[in-house]
Order: C-alpha cells, then structure tokens, then sequence
C-alpha cells in the first residue's frame, strides 16, 4: 500500500500554519536525533516559498569519536537538506531558504548493537 | 603567514586583558555615586531657580561656605580630595590579577595564582614526604615561595625540594618568570 | 571578559578623579587664602537652571556609559551562509562537547565556555575550575587535546582563551593549602 503525500494528493489541502509548524518540528527533531520539545522553528514566506529557520540542539556522539566522523559542518548539511526534502514531501511545500542554527549539544555514547 | 601573526597578535590581547582588571566595575560604581551627587544638584539648583526651600543644604549656603570656608567646608574638600586621588590611582595602577600566562601552541592559557600554587605545593609534598598540611606556597608575580614545616627528627634536603619544585615550574614555564624560594621552617612538629 | 572599552573606562575615572582634586584644591586654596581667588557669585535663577541642565546631561552620559559595559558577547561561535540557506553554531555546543570530553579528566571540577568577539574575531573562553592541588599540566594538557578534537569536529580552529580557575572562594588567596 502507497503512502500518499499531500503534495500528490489532487484538489486543495488546507494545512493551518500551527499544523506545518508541527510537521516542520517533527521532521527537525528527527533529522537532528534530538525531541520535538528542544525544536524551535520559525516559518516565514521568502517571495513565495517557505523559508525555514529551526533552532535546536543536535544529538552528537563523544567528542573523540566524532572527530573520526565527518564533523558538525557536514551533520548540519545533511541535516539541512534532509529537512528540506522531507518537508517538501511530506507537507506538500515549495522550500527557499533554510537556516539550521544549532544550539547545544547532547552528547550521547553510541552503544553498539549486536 | 599574517594569520598567524594575526593570532599571534589577538592572543597577546587576550592574555593581556585577562592579566589585568577592566574598571568596569569601578567605573559604574563610581559613575552610579557620581550621578546620585549630581541629581542632588540638579534639584537643589532647580528648588532655588523656582525660589522654593531646599532640600538639604542650598545653592546659597553652599557658595556662602565656599566663600567663606568652615571647618566642615574644609573637612569635604579633604574628603572629595582623597575620592579624587582614589579614583586616579585607579586609573593609573594597572589593576594585576593574581594570575600567570602559560605558553601554549594552541591555546591562550592564564591561569590563577592559587592553582598554581597548589601545583608547585604538591611537588615538595612528594619530594619532603611530609605531610600536605605542612607545607604552603604563596605565588606572587615574580617569586613562588614555598614554606614547609619538617617533622622532628626528620633531615630536609632544601635543595632538592627546591628543585622538585623548579622542574614543575619550568614544565610550566608560567609567565612572567617565576623564582623558586624554598624555606623550611626551623621548628618542627613532633610525630607525622 | 568582556569588549568593553579599557583606556576609556580609565580616562572617565581620571577624569572625575582629577575633577574632585581641583574642586578640593580650589576650596582648599581659600581657606589658606594662599590665593587670591574670587568670591563665587550669588547664584540667579539662570545660572540655576543651566547647573541644572550640565547636571542632568552628565548623569544621562554616566547612564549611557553605565550601560555599555559588557558587550561583546557572542552567542553564535561559527556561522556559514550559502545559496541554500544558512547555518550555525553556538558556543554552547563546543562546551557541551569539551565539558563531555574533560568529564573523565577527575581534577577539573567544572567547565563553562562563553564565546566573544574580540576586534572582529569569535573568540571561544573555556573557564576551566580545578580540584586543590590538581595536577596543572595534565589539566592544559586534556583541554589542548579536547580543542584538538574540537577543531577536527568544527573543520576549524577558533581562537580559545582557556582560563584555569580555582574556585570562588580560592580566588581570595595566592596561597593554596593543599590538604
């Protein structure tokens, strides 16, 4: 069975601002491994498209072993790009621009699972 | 490279300015004090523009006083004499921290007098084997000095403790540049 | 720290400074009638109100002076803008990491971080509070190594100030007692 998205469902679908402000939170808290209560998001009209400002703390392993890894930069690249896709899926919306400002850290051991 | 020359540049700044007091606060303080003064003086000359009675003391009997001094005029300008040279000794001093700079590749590194001082405390512990309670360092600008008091009956080799401490010191390198000073007390305590 | 501006906080100290010394001075020199200086005036009404006026100008100065202490305080450490949008980093996440990092190091107490700017540069302090008798190398050696790994992490190196503090009450003395 298809999940339908809302951007290919024919006919007009309202979404109240609080609504997609919710979706958008949601998709940041999950792009960035941190709860939807710590996402701060700010949505504004950028010459007709949505343009997103989001305002949270990111889910990071330990210092050490995340300078192994590919670093902050690249996680808020990803993570950016990551949420302007899924909200153009998911809620439907032609995204401008978006701003990921990150504000803490929570540092967590990754546990390997076996 | 000017980008290193420019942190260079921004690292001296930094560790000057962590090395001496900013006067802000005795600036506010004294900015605060000042402008009670002057709002008292703004309402005692606008009481007497508008022939009202004044508050504490007005215009007039102020400049009688001035003109005519009394002891008690006397007795302010002496003590607005001594605030004034206050606050220009505090402009003046340079307003030392009790701190040290240690040099560092990466960092900019300043650190507190009394940790430094715990530092050096700990090597002549190790090395006088007597116990922490004995033995205090006091580090000022340039001088550590490092006072221990022995347990009867046991020899101290003040050289030595004083080059325990000196290797800690130089592994350090903190500046400006410290001279060790070791002095062992000459009464001892009996027992450890 | 802060960016608030130093020689000017001392030039206003000595300003007032010298100011309450000549006033002293003056009043001083009458009493000893060591100079001939005149009489004040008696003051009228004119004169009153632009006392007045000098007194309430100079108070709102010493208000506006009051209130720009302490600026240069920066929340964000790094911040990168593109054709996509933007992005950023605040200093809190670098302490949130190196606190994370010194966490196992056991002679550092505790560790706050603050970024400023300091002649247009972001400049992160990490304040760093140790155990008596700590072992101070070690100590500036764990953090090099944690803002090692932080620059890694960053893709940059930040100017750090890292200040090694020995507790509020300590800070009183340059002895320490070990015990």
């Amino acid at each position: 069975m298809t999940v339908q998205t809302l951007g290919e469902i024919q006919g007009r679908v309202d979404i109240s601002a609080r609504a997609l402000e919710r979706t958008v939170v949601a998709i940041a808290a999950s792009h960035l491994g941190v709860p939807t209560k710590d996402v701060s998001v700010r949505l504004a009209d950028d010459s007709g498209l949505l343009s997103i400002a989001v305002s949270a703390p990111v889910r990071l392993p330990p210092l050490r072993s995340l300078s192994k890894g590919a670093g902050i930069p690249a996680r808020i690249l990803d993570a950016r790009s990551g949420i302007r896709a899924d909200v153009t899926t998911i809620a439907g919306a032609q995204v401008g621009t978006v701003g990921v400002s990150i504000t803490k850290a929570h540092v967590v051991e990754e546990r390997r699972v076996r | 490279m000017t980008s290193d020359t420019n942190s260079q540049r921004l690292y001296r700044r930094l560790v000057r300015r962590s090395l001496h007091r900013s006067r802000s606060s005795a600036v506010i303080v004294a900015f605060a004090l000042g402008s009670l003064v002057l709002a008292w003086v703004a309402t005692e000359s606008v009481l007497a523009a508008v022939n009202a009675p004044a508050l504490l003391l007005s215009p007039a009997s102020i400049t009688e006083a001035v003109n005519t001094p009394t002891m008690l005029t006397i007795a302010v300008a002496a003590a607005m004499a001594v605030v004034g040279v206050v606050l220009v000794a505090l402009a003046i001093t340079p307003g030392r921290r009790a701190r040290h700079e240690i040099p560092d590749a990466r960092m900019a590194v300043v650190i507190d007098d009394g940790v430094l001082a715990g530092a050096l405390s700990k090597a002549a512990i190790r090395e006088s084997r007597v116990p922490a309670s004995r033995v205090s360092t006091v580090v000022s600008r340039r001088l550590s000095s490092v006072t221990i008091t022995p347990t009867s009956g046991s020899l101290l080799s003040a050289p030595s403790i004083t080059h325990a401490v000196g290797a800690v010191v130089e592994s350090l390198a903190p500046r400006p540049a410290l001279r060790v000073a070791v002095a062992v007390s000459e009464r001892g305590v009996v027992g450890s | 720290m802060t960016r608030s501006n130093r020689p000017l906080n001392r030039l206003g100290l000595a300003f007032v400074g010298l100011l309450f010394v000549a006033v002293a001075a003056w009043i001083g020199a009458r009493s000893t009638s060591f100079a001939a200086l005149p009489d004040i005036p008696a003051l009228d009404a004119t004169t009153l109100w632009i006392i007045a006026g000098i007194s309430v100008a100079a108070i709102a100065l010493a208000i506006v002076w009051i209130v720009t202490r302490g600026r240069g305080r920066a929340r964000t450490l790094l911040t990168a803008t593109d054709d996509d949008g933007h992005g950023s980093i605040e200093a809190r996440v670098a302490a949130d990491l190196i606190s994370d990092d010194l966490a196992r190091v056991t002679d550092i107490v505790d560790v706050t971080a603050r970024a400023f700017r300091v002649r247009g540069q972001t400049v992160l302090e990490l304040v760093v509070t140790t155990r008596r008798a700590a072992d101070v190398r070690l100590v500036i050696d764990s953090v090099g190594r944690a803002v090692a790994a932080l620059d890694d992490v960053l893709a940059t190196r930040i100017p750090v100030l890292l200040h090694v503090a020995s507790g509020v009450r300590a800070t009183l003395a340059h002895e320490q007692r070990v015990h």
